[in-house]
């Protein structure tokens, strides 16, 4: 009974065991706290050192994709150009054909302004930036004949990785974006200066041409000057196949072949077709001919435009009886100007048209006269345009009444192969010209041909310079040999495949332009953009930092004001199932492509670019203004330098980012 | 007899239940002595522990809260801060424009904003940020510091 009584002592045993046990609890969790508020702000730190570090890192990043997608010539090669805070990343980013690459190992990137973040600061704080590029798909074109797909072009994921550590709290933050390495250049179209699938409803030669001033003129042409010029015999044949190679070529389309007639463009030098020779030849009179006996006598040759004016008195009617649809001049001048000839590669059935001027020359009075243009049963009984009955029947008695004689030198209508005009751009030794002034490209000895194309093949042949260039398969290949394009090129019109090069994509050109306006309120083209409707452009549109792009538009395109490449960059805008129609007379430094559709030039045109479409057609302007299309050489998807530099690299500016 | 036994021992034994002897008292005291001192020593402690555990999540939370009103300044407004008292800051960064809550009165929150470029000189795009948290520690009075350091561009 007596130990019932020492309860006390259990008691406060009991009570001691409690209390320890509750100090001990309550020392264990705020010890616990203390550790998880220290890792906190520990955490802290590193998060923010961790968010600098991928902030700093994704800028310089972003700056080395800037200067990859800079094709301006002072950027290139771009190792060797970089700049020293970009070298390092550039040189961990690009293969060796200088376009970055995905990889499975992760690239370390190390900025100095990482340094500030860390310097003097905790003793145990790390920070690692790197970035991951991997493969998510190739940009694959459809395996039907046409344009070849470039396995280079694809979506990357782009991932930089950032961990930073302090005092072992570790923090890990990512950001990432679809990236797409594209061509920006539009395959082998950009190749062409112009490229035409077919003539259209409107005649090609409508152009009705005089000599007598632009005053004279109802209509302005377009010239197309698709490179440099020559001038005239500046060529030497063993240049010429490079000369040629690298001009912006000309393809015209469809069965029907194409008619090229010269034209004099009202008397300017500026609107006269290129590469028309017009030097005049002599030529002594045979002995089977009557007036051999006459020294002073000489037959003449001379070349000359085609216009209506050669009807007229001025021309002794020489070309009386031709119908004046033959005279009418093309409405595009294919090889330049007259003043600015610039010889090219025609692609396609095309012919040139030209006048050729024949008669007798008085050598002491340097008198002419022509003979017209005759057909045989007009030759006999002095009945003939522009002479009187007793001279034309002197004429007559002088071929001995041959009309076979006298065609060989009346006046006529010449049409030959259109490519055989660039033989007049080869300087040759002695220059073989027939007694008709043509050059006949038969009788060009081989050393002195231009040699034979590398990047282009007509049914399975090297293109030459100076032949017909037509056929049913065509292959278009870089100068690598790398082959760009197999197929029918009167075939090629469907574009969509360029869809899946579209960074961005927009319902509405409103949302278009709200994207592409920059800080200093410059609409800027950099990335390659669909719009799914009609696209008015009311607006300069822009390209900067040697960048350009490409704008896709399902339906219409209207231009109604200027674009502008400073450095020629490649702007290029394609109607995927419409036309362009170009109501500016502001510069357009861009390509244009409607494959589908028609280029309307409802106005002036000042292109410097290309153009490309299903036909083209122009209104009627002022002689007072100009159409010009100057080619860029920076569309050349043929000359593989070009074609690389036509790479860009292209990627949302704001990443996602997320804590690992 | 038995009965009356029973009684009588019963209520010998009920006054002995109730009661404590001194010696029991004493050694319960002497026990209870031993331990509620040092029971009471961890308990404050445990105490000091959580206030300090406490004032360095604040410290944390003072620190982020400022750095992200800084990362909400426009890029055109941003410019180099001398280490500075937060509460004696200019537009744009005052806590106001900020929408940052001023700090508690035992913490001192400074901060110094310098411009940087990639190659780590002098100028932009970059600003490195340092947040300072000082506060003393409420049991020893010893300052404590806590430093954060971020980059901020700007906000477009």
């Amino acid at each position: 009974m007596k130990t019932r009584s020492g309860f006390v002592l259990p008691g406060v045993l009991m009570l001691v065991c409690i209390l320890i046990l509750l100090a001990a609890t309550r020392h264990y969790f705020s010890r616990n706290q203390l550790i998880q508020a220290a890792h906190g702000a520990h955490y802290e730190k590193a998060y923010h050192l961790a968010v600098g570090g991928l902030d700093s890192a994704d800028e310089l990043f972003m700056k080395a994709v800037s200067y990859f997608n800079d094709s301006r010539a002072e950027t290139m090669p771009k190792i060797a150009k970089a700049p020293p805070e970009l070298l390092p990343i550039l040189k961990a980013l690009l293969d060796k054909d200088g376009l970055p690459y995905t990889r499975k190992e992760f690239i370390p990137i190390q900025p100095a302004v990482f340094k500030h973040l860390q310097s003097s600061w905790e003793n145990f704080a790390t920070l690692k930036v790197e970035v991951e590029l991997k493969d998510l798909e190739t940009l694959v074109i459809p395996s039907a004949p046409g344009p070849v797909s470039d396995e280079r072009e694809k979506k990357i994921l782009v991932m930089l990785h950032a961990e930073a550590s302090i005092n072992g709290a570790v923090a890990k933050v990512c950001r990432y974006r679809e990236a797409k390495l594209v061509n920006i250049l539009p395959s082998i179209l950009g190749k062409f200066s112009l490229y035409l699938r077919q003539q259209g409803s409107l005649d090609n030669n409508s152009f009705v041409d005089t000599f007598a001033g632009t005053g004279g003129l109802k209509d302005t042409p377009l010239i197309v000057y698709s490179g440099k010029s020559t001038g005239f015999a500046s060529l030497k044949p063993e240049a010429a196949a490079d000369f040629f190679e690298s001009q912006g070529w000309i393809f015209l389309g469809g069965d029907a072949p194409w008619i090229v007639g010269s034209g004099p463009g009202g008397g300017s030098g500026e609107h006269a077709s290129g590469m028309q020779m017009n030097d005049q030849q002599m030529f002594p009179i045979p002995a089977q001919d009557d007036f051999s006996s006459l020294g002073f006598l000489a037959y003449y040759s001379q070349p000359e435009f085609l216009a209506v004016d050669l009807k007229k008195p001025l021309y002794n009617q020489a070309f009386r009886d031709v119908n004046n649809d033959q005279l009418f001049s093309s409405r595009i001048r294919i090889s330049g100007s007259r003043i600015t000839p610039t010889p090219t590669n025609i692609v396609g059935k095309a012919i040139y048209r030209w006048a050729l001027i024949q008669g007798f020359t008085n050598t002491a009075t340097q008198k002419f006269a022509p003979f017209p243009m005759l057909k045989e049963p007009q030759f006999p009984g002095g009945n003939w345009p522009g002479m009187s009955q007793n001279a034309a029947m002197t004429v007559e008695e002088n071929f001995a009444g041959d009309f076979k004689r006298y065609s060989a030198r009346m006046s006529y209508l010449i049409e030959e192969n259109y490519n055989s005009i660039n033989l007049r751009a080869l300087k040759f030794p002695s220059p073989p010209l027939s007694t008709a002034i043509q050059i006949d490209p038969i009788s060009i000895s081989d050393k002195d041909r231009p040699g034979t194309s590398r990047r282009l093949k007509v049914d399975t042949r090297p293109a030459t310079f100076i032949d017909v260039n037509h056929g049913n398969s065509y292959q278009v290949c870089r100068d690598d040999g790398k082959v760009l394009f197999d197929g029918n090129l009167s075939g090629f019109e469907d574009l969509r495949h360029f869809l899946s090069k579209a960074g961005e994509s927009f319902d509405e050109p409103v949302d278009f332009f709200k994207k592409i306006k920059n800080k200093e309120k410059e609409n800027v083209i950099s990335n390659i953009y669909y719009i799914k409707g009609d696209l008015l452009i009311d607006r300069p549109l822009k390209a900067k930092d040697g960048c350009g792009g490409m704008v896709l538009v399902g339906g219409n395109i209207t231009i109604q004001n200027e674009i502008v490449a400073p450095n020629l960059e490649t702007i290029i805008l394609i109607s995927l199932g419409g036309n362009i129609r170009i109501a500016t007379s502001s510069k357009i430094q861009a390509g244009l492509i409607a494959l589908k559709g028609s280029i309307q030039a409802g106005s002036s045109l000042n292109v410097e670019g290309i153009l490309s479409a299903r036909d083209l057609s122009m209104s009627l302007l002022s002689p007072l203004g100009s159409r010009k299309l100057l080619y860029n050489p920076n569309f050349d998807a043929t000359d593989t330098q070009i074609y690389n530099r036509g790479f860009r690299f292209f990627m949302p500016e704001e990443g996602i980012t997320f804590v690992q | 007899m038995t009965k009356k036994s029973i009684n009588l021992s019963g209520q010998r034994h009920r006054r002995a239940q109730y009661g404590f002897t001194l010696v029991e008292i004493l050694i319960a005291m002497f026990i209870l002595q031993l331990v509620i001192a040092p029971v009471y020593l961890m308990f404050t402690e445990t105490q000091r522990t959580m206030y300090k555990a406490a004032d360095t999540l604040t410290a944390a939370n003072l620190a982020s809260s400022l750095i992200a009103g800084l990362r909400d300044v426009p890029t055109k407004a941003m410019r180099p801060q001398p280490l500075e008292e937060d509460t004696l800051l200019g537009p744009p960064y005052q806590l106001g424009i900020l929408d940052v809550l001023p700090a508690p009165e035992e913490f001192t929150r400074k901060v110094e904003i310098i411009p940087l470029d990639l190659a780590g000189r002098e100028g932009g795009p970059f600003y490195l940020v340092e947040v300072q948290i000082t506060w003393f520690n409420r049991k020893t009075k010893t300052p404590v510091n806590y430093t954060v350091r971020d980059l901020l561009k700007g906000a477009i």
